[in-house]
């Protein structure tokens, strides 16, 4: 194990002196020291900032945002043509099932995750989260999971059976390659994350809210993350259950799904979709959140309708568990099953219209400043309300068995979660760049960026409403000319617009790429508060320092650092500048707190993260391999109990000189 | 202070008012966009179109769904034009900072009540839709459908006020009588299939294990294409089905030729030789009812021997129907299928039961399918694959005939009609 | 680097791993044997770690205090392991194997205390060293030990007591470890040797009505229904004793979506299916598919419904009765089911009707001249 840290070979080990102490007892338990490494790669591989594992996420998930938009590209390009040739029916099975995981359990959510994991702790002005080493534990087991889902490739052949992974079609004889087996149980490792990553967040919203800071005035990314997790708190139990069961059917002969024993299929679509449609709404609402926060900034007006917006969401929370079976309308459920749920997805409906509303009547009466991340925002109120709309034409059950598993639901839910999760994870991007690299995005790349995407995304899935109305099903890696129709509109000329539009919008998200790179090596530093912004996470260095805040601040208003800088006139209402964003840090900084106790590193969530795929491999392959690394996880379990809560001072660099005093800090 | 005060940073500012108008001037590309698209999609005559019912049923959804499709897009275009309104309106033309208006609740609790109205309206509706799309008492005629990977298989049973007295069984085309209420008893042998008929009705899975039911009722006779909706594997894009209407007196004719014994090539000829190939290779898997052995007993297949899902298309009345294959490949040339697909509903019957004849056989796909299935659709058949099933097919395993076996096959197939 | 301490390990490493690898060439390839050797070159190799990293070595060039070393019980241990092992040389294996884990556990805690006495020149320091090493093993072992033998022993006391007696008894049970666990939650000044005794105590009394309980035999039914082989039965007839059908297998309580509901009313029996809008005698199934009928009694005796397979059967047909080993029968059944109830049957016929010689049928024992013909095309 390389995590140990040895004196270089050639120096003199202390314990040789006979004058000192023999070994101190910090030396004594090796392994179990904290590590304390506060640059280069250890900082990062044994961090528990929740900066850095906020960054991590956001890397692991771009990451697999680029693989799984590639996978898309060439079911695009499969389907371009009739009888399409780019792949054979095996590899697009492969090709759609993966693309939708990754997108799904790879990109968006821990780009949520990553955005809640940096931007939590900061908007309520706390220097962590609760628990540190189990929020680093969360993003390696995502990377573990993300690694072991993407194994298969490489390994037989991925998942084949769709994210959706109906029973029985996923069981052993109809899917025999080992790709499900990687599926399922990568997906368990990755539900770990957001499982701790739940309780963690959770806990630090409701236990480290700044002085002042009431839960009605807390920035509403903030709320709407809380939601999320709550949703992810009661949702992935469910899957993981589900995973758990199709574990066993596949490895060791259970019969949860097999008909033959007096199983019903039924079984797995419920349990699914009792994750799967509070899942929707999981990796929908953090982007409502992050508009939440831009279109305010930009408008120069605070959330129109705030407790609107925030109730609403946990209106859709709560809601959001009583409408799965619409996923299951087609699957014989009965009438009245099918009545209720048809009512109850109408009724969803009403409080994700009150946040369009209130985002326009945000934007409505203000200064209106259209930077990218505002244009993004403002494309997500458009884009969205079109998914949204799309949405309750199928609501409306009777009409929605001619749709469901045809393009049109495609359509809809790419203009769902691209138009929506994606565009407002992009807004976030533009938005925050600032506060987490202190380098502002190109905002001339970032408009090109924009437009390509908003033109890409609209030519890729706005066809897919008139493919699926006119009949054409999903998953079907050819469609034939016999029934395209005829004309020259017919279902041929918008497969072709759909694919030419999917090339469109890979080059707009390569715009994205190369914005990040250009960035990447400019010397510009961004100002302290580039956008005029309204929350606290702006009330700190760009980007901020490990510990957050020199001195908690305390919190009186809602958009607290924009009432730190502005009054209003008590005769225009107008608002004028008092405060520059500088002398509100000056006035922070001159309050510093004298003791800042910031946990230390430590080598086991990486350690207990790694056993996870052995267990993995050893189920799909040889159970000697799983006991290893059943062992290495109960290792790593006690080495995680048994280390000390913090380093010693001892073990130390010289302390931080960063202008005032920060205890046991290494930052 | 200047980068974010009331003019934010020039470079910004003057950007701004460019791309607004860039902005407007893609919602114009958009809005025309949809417009073309609509205008076009709509002379298509895509056999699978759902907004083209030819039965009471899909006629019922689709009257249920365009006042839908009208106040969504109606919704749609106000908040657009509203986002537009907003844009062009209150950009930053160097105003001041505005007051800081946390909301207006009498304006918000309107703006949610409207849309919860027009909701309870639409759900009113719907669910008397959905209760009559459920009902099963009104039925006239009962078909079994049973989808297995990558076919359907139809079974009629006994009925005796349609004039069926024994079970009749097929596959590939449902065949049905116009003007009739149908209910399908479907299920499934493997996986989960799902059974659409966009046409004459929304989709309803096939789920083993379970029966599920579907009315169908076609207006006038005639050909309804329809597909496989839920993933089922492989070939699923290859599942395909057509529902014929026939008048009832046609249907009546279907029926008793469906019932008729089975004729015996003649001693000498082609087909007769291929009756002995169908014997040797084929009769494993497919049953041809009233075939026999030369010993004079009866022939019976015994696909669940060979195949994982434990059945074959019966291939007795094979030629009275226009696909093979899972309804992948048209037993008909592009010319005749096409004299079929597009024969008005009052000559449609005829040229239906006219059935297939050697001059229009498609004997192309027919004899590549014989030659190697697994090549044309793709199938577990590569025995490679096979152990999770204990050496069982997944669909048409490459059977290595020879070309004259194919020949005297081909000739003895012509005869099953 | 490498010292004493951490030199015997990898020997005892190497040494494993040579096992292993000669047991998995001549003995048998990974089973059983081979996932223990294999838990143990695991172990070993996270042992080795353990000391190679905490730096043993570095232990030898220091001054010694011989009151460092504390009495220890684990040379007593390994030699009674020692004579376990030779014991069950002579009389059985499972004292043999016995021997061998007592003495590698009492090796492994001898070795450790050892080195963790000459870690560093503090002596409570030592302590804490041996701790933080051994008990992350030795906690887990010793607790999957002691529940291992407590479920063990309220399982015989299950088993031992009749089935009323045993509802009490599980809740008489549950409710003492609510009642302690919420007076130690309540009064968290308990003294925890009073709290300690308690669970001992209780954990004393269930093992020794464990071994009662195994003095006592099996309840009557259990026994009874063992000695006429109840646990295999798979007959269709007439019940055999009041016993008989509590342990039918294959049963499922009710389904939605069947393909018949058959109905027994008023002696005669009848088949209601979904579109028919009459009661039906004949019922299409389709071929090689798990199907499922319900079976509602309505008459007054306790009924069950018999399926006949046919007797044309396929070789690796799927058939329920089949999967129990019974491929003599060919027929299957649902439980006796009181007047009211109903219970579903799952069934697959693999051939079609032309292939068999009887018709395919459901039927009822004890009603005669009624049957459904199940039609398989």
């Amino acid at each position: 194990m390389a995590i140990i840290e040895r004196p270089a070979p050639g120096t003199t080990v202390p314990a040789l002196t006979p004058a000192a102490p023999a070994i101190t007892p910090s030396r004594t338990y090796g392994a179990l020291r904290r590590p304390v490494a506060t640059t280069g790669w250890k900082s990062w591989l044994f961090t528990v900032d929740h900066k850095k594992l906020g960054l991590m996420y956001g890397a692991t998930a771009l990451f697999f945002f680029i693989v799984g938009g590639l996978e898309a590209v060439l079911i695009r390009l499969q389907l371009a043509a009739p009888d399409g040739k780019v792949l054979n029916a095996d590899l697009y099975n492969q090709m759609f099932t993966m693309h939708a995981t990754t997108m799904v359990f790879l990109f968006v959510m821990p780009m949520a995750a990553g955005f809640a994991n940096y931007f939590v702790p900061l908007q309520i002005g706390a220097r962590d989260v609760a628990f540190p080493r189990i929020n680093a534990f969360g993003f390696w087991c995502l990377l573990a999971g993300g690694i072991v889902v993407n194994l298969a490739w490489f390994l037989g052949g991925a998942a084949d059976g769709g994210w959706f992974m109906y029973a029985p079609n996923s069981g052993p004889v109809f899917s025999p390659s080992k790709g499900v087996d990687f599926w399922t149980l990568g997906l368990q490792i990755a539900g770990i994350a957001s499982l701790t990553g739940a309780i963690n967040l959770i806990v630090t919203v409701l236990n480290m809210r700044a002085p002042g800071m009431t839960l009605m005035k807390m920035p509403v990314f903030t709320w709407m993350i809380t939601v999320v997790q709550f949703l992810l708190l009661f949702a992935v139990p469910v899957i993981t259950v589900a995973l758990f069961l199709l574990t066993f059917q596949r490895s060791f002969g259970a019969q949860f799904f097999d008909v033959a024993a007096g199983a019903d299929p039924l079984l797995w679509q419920h349990l699914f979709w009792i994750f799967g449609h509070p899942e929707v709404y999981i990796l929908i609402l953090p982007s409502f959140g992050i508009i939440s926060e831009v279109l305010p900034v930009f408008s120069r007006k605070p959330l129109f309708g705030y407790p609107f917006v925030v109730f609403s969401g946990a209106a859709i929370g709560f809601v959001g568990w009583g409408v799965w079976a619409h996923h299951m309308f087609a699957s014989g459920l009965g009438p009245v099953s099918v009545a209720v749920f048809s009512l109850a997805t109408m009724a969803i409906a009403v409080p994700t219209g009150v946040k369009i509303i209130n985002w326009t009547l945000t934007m409505w009466g203000g200064k209106l400043v259209f930077t990218t991340a505002m244009k993004f925002a403002i494309g997500l109120v458009v884009l969205f309300t079109i998914g949204g709309l799309s949405g309750v034409t199928h609501s409306v059950a009777p009409s929605d068995t001619q749709q469901t598993d045809t393009y049109y639901i495609v359509a809809h839910f790419h203009y769902v979660l691209f138009g929506g999760a994606i565009f407002g994870i992009f807004s976030g991007f533009y938005y925050w760049w600032p506060k987490m690299f202190g380098k502002m995005l190109n905002e001339r790349l970032g408009s090109w960026n924009f437009w390509l995407m908003v033109i890409g995304m609209n030519m890729t899935f706005g066809p897919m409403h008139i493919l699926g109305l006119q009949g054409q099903p999903r998953r079907m890696y050819v469609w034939t000319e016999a029934r395209a129709g005829e004309g020259f509109f017919n279902l041929g000329f918008w497969n072709l617009i759909a694919s030419i539009g999917s090339l469109i919008l890979t080059v707009g998200i390569g715009l994205f790429l190369i914005n990040v790179v250009v960035t990447a090596r400019s010397k510009v530093r961004a100002p302290l508060d580039p956008w005029n912004a309204r929350s606290l996470e702006w009330m700190t260095s760009n980007p901020p320092k490990e510990h957050n805040f020199d001195s908690i601040p305390h919190v009186h208003h809602l958009d607290e650092f924009f009432h730190r800088k502005y009054e209003e006139d008590p005769t225009t209402h107008s608002m004028r500048e008092v405060a520059s964003a500088e002398d509100v840090l000056a006035e922070l900084e001159r309050n510093a707190d004298q003791h800042i106790h910031m946990p230390s590193p430590s080598y086991w969530p990486l350690v207990l993260a790694c056993g996870m795929p052995f267990v993995a491999l050893g189920v799909i392959y040889s159970i000697p391999v799983a006991i290893a690394g059943g062992l290495i996880m109960l290792y790593a379990l006690y080495g995680w109990a048994l280390e000390p809560s913090t380093a010693p001072e001892s073990d130390f660099d010289a302390p931080s000189s960063n202008g005032h005093a920060v205890g046991a800090s290494h930052g | 202070m200047n980068h974010r005060s009331s003019n934010e940073t020039p470079a910004v500012g003057r950007l701004s008012v460019a791309r607004v108008k860039a902005r407007r001037f893609g919602q114009c590309a958009l809005v025309a966009t949809g417009a073309i698209a609509l205008l076009g999609s709509c002379a298509t005559n895509a056999p699978q179109d759902t907004w083209q019912p030819k039965g009471p049923n899909a006629k019922m959804i689709d009257d249920l769904q365009q006042p839908v499709f009208a106040v969504a897009g109606i919704i749609g275009i106000i908040v657009s034009v509203a986002v537009a309104y907003v844009i062009w309106r209150y950009k930053d033309r160097g105003q001041p900072i505005p007051e800081q208006t946390h909301g207006k609740p009498a304006l918000e609790i309107t703006l949610t009540v409207i849309p919860a109205l027009i909701l309870a309206v639409v759900g009113v509706f719907t669910f008397r839709v959905i209760f009559d799309l459920a009902r099963t008492d009104d039925t006239q005629l009962v078909i079994n459908v049973t989808g297995q990977q990558w076919w359907w298989e139809y079974d009629y049973p006994v009925q005796n006020e349609w004039g069926i007295t024994q079970p009749i069984i097929s596959s590939g085309q449902l065949v049905m009588p116009a003007g009739t209420k149908v209910l399908l008893r479907e299920t499934s042998r493997d996986v989960i299939h799902s059974y659409w008929i966009p046409a004459l009705n929304g989709k309803r899975d096939a789920v083993p294990g379970r029966i599920h039911t579907l009315r169908l009722e076609a207006d006038e006779p005639g050909i309804y294409a329809g597909q496989c909706t839920e993933f089922c594997g492989l070939s699923h894009a290859n599942m395909r089905m057509e529902a014929v209407a026939l008048s009832k007196e046609d249907f009546a004719r279907w029926i008793a030729n469906q019932q008729a014994a089975y004729q015996a090539p003649a001693e000498g000829t082609l087909a007769k030789e291929g009756e002995a190939v169908f014997l040797n290779q084929c009769v494993r898997c497919h049953q041809v009812d009233g075939l026999k052995r030369p010993d004079g007993t009866l022939a019976i297949a015994a696909p669940d021997e060979n195949v994982w899902s434990g059945a074959a298309p019966n291939l007795t009345k094979l030629m009275t129907r226009n696909t093979f294959a899972g309804a992948m490949f048209d037993l008909l040339r592009d010319a005749c299928r096409d004299d079929v697909w597009k024969a008005d509903s009052a000559e449609f019957g005829v040229k239906y039961l006219a059935g297939v004849d050697e001059a229009c056989l498609n004997v192309n796909d027919l004899r590549a399918w014989l030659r190697n299935a697994p090549e044309v659709k793709p199938m577990y058949a590569n025995p490679a694959l096979l152990t999770e099933t204990n050496g069982k097919y997944r669909g048409m395993p490459n059977l290595g005939l020879s070309e004259s076996d194919i020949d005297k096959l081909v000739a003895y197939l012509l005869t099953l009609k | 680097m490498f010292k004493v301490g951490s030199k015997l390990f990898l020997g005892l490493t190497g040494f494993a791993a040579l096992t292993l690898v000669a047991y998995l060439i001549f003995v048998e390839r990974l089973a059983l044997g081979g996932v223990a050797l294999s838990v143990v070159f695991a172990v070993l190799v996270g042992l080795s770690a353990v000391i190679i990293m905490i730096n043993d070595g570095d232990s030898e060039v220091q001054p010694r205090d011989v009151s460092l070393v504390r009495a220890s019980m684990w040379p007593l241990v390994t030699v009674v392991g020692f004579v376990l092992l030779i014991l069950g040389l002579v009389v059985a294996q499972v004292y043999f194997i016995f021997g061998i884990v007592v003495v590698l556990a009492a090796l492994t805690e001898w070795l450790v205390q050892a080195w963790s006495e000459s870690a560093s020149d503090d002596a409570a320091h030592n302590e804490s060293a041996r701790r933080r090493l051994l008990h992350p093993i030795e906690f887990p072992v010793i607790a999957t030990l002691g529940l291992g033998v407590i479920i063990f022993a309220f399982s015989r006391i299950m088993l031992a007591i009749s089935k009323s007696a045993g509802a009490v008894a599980f809740i008489v049970l549950s409710s003492l470890v609510l009642l302690v666990g919420a007076i130690v939650a309540l009064r968290p000044a308990l003294k925890s040797a009073l709290v300690s005794g308690i669970c001992v105590a209780g954990a004393v009394g269930i093992v020794v009505g464990g071994i009662a309980g195994q003095g006592a035999g099996l309840r009557t039914e259990l026994a009874e229904a063992a000695a006429e082989g109840h646990f295999l039965h798979r007959e269709c007839g007439e019940e055999k004793s009041k016993y008989f059908d509590k342990k039918a297998m294959k049963t499922i309580s009710l389904r939605t979506n069947p393909v018949a509901i058959v109905e027994l009313r008023g002696g005669v029996l009848s088949a209601i299916m979904t579109g028919f809008n009459e009661p039906q005698k004949i019922v299409s199934v389709p071929r090689g598919n798990p199907v499922t009928f319900i079976f509602r009694n309505f008459d007054d005796a306790e009924r069950r419904m018999v399926a006949s397979l046919g007797t044309a059967m396929a070789a690796g047909a799927e058939t329920s009765t089949e999967k129990e080993g019974h491929s003599d029968s060919n027929e299957t059944c649902t439980q006796l089911i009181p007047q009211g109830a109903e219970q579903a049957l799952t069934v697959t016929y693999a051939k079609p009707s032309i292939a068999q010689e009887d018709p395919l049928t459901l039927t009822v024992p004890g009603v005669t001249g009624q049957a459904i013909e199940v039609v398989v095309p």
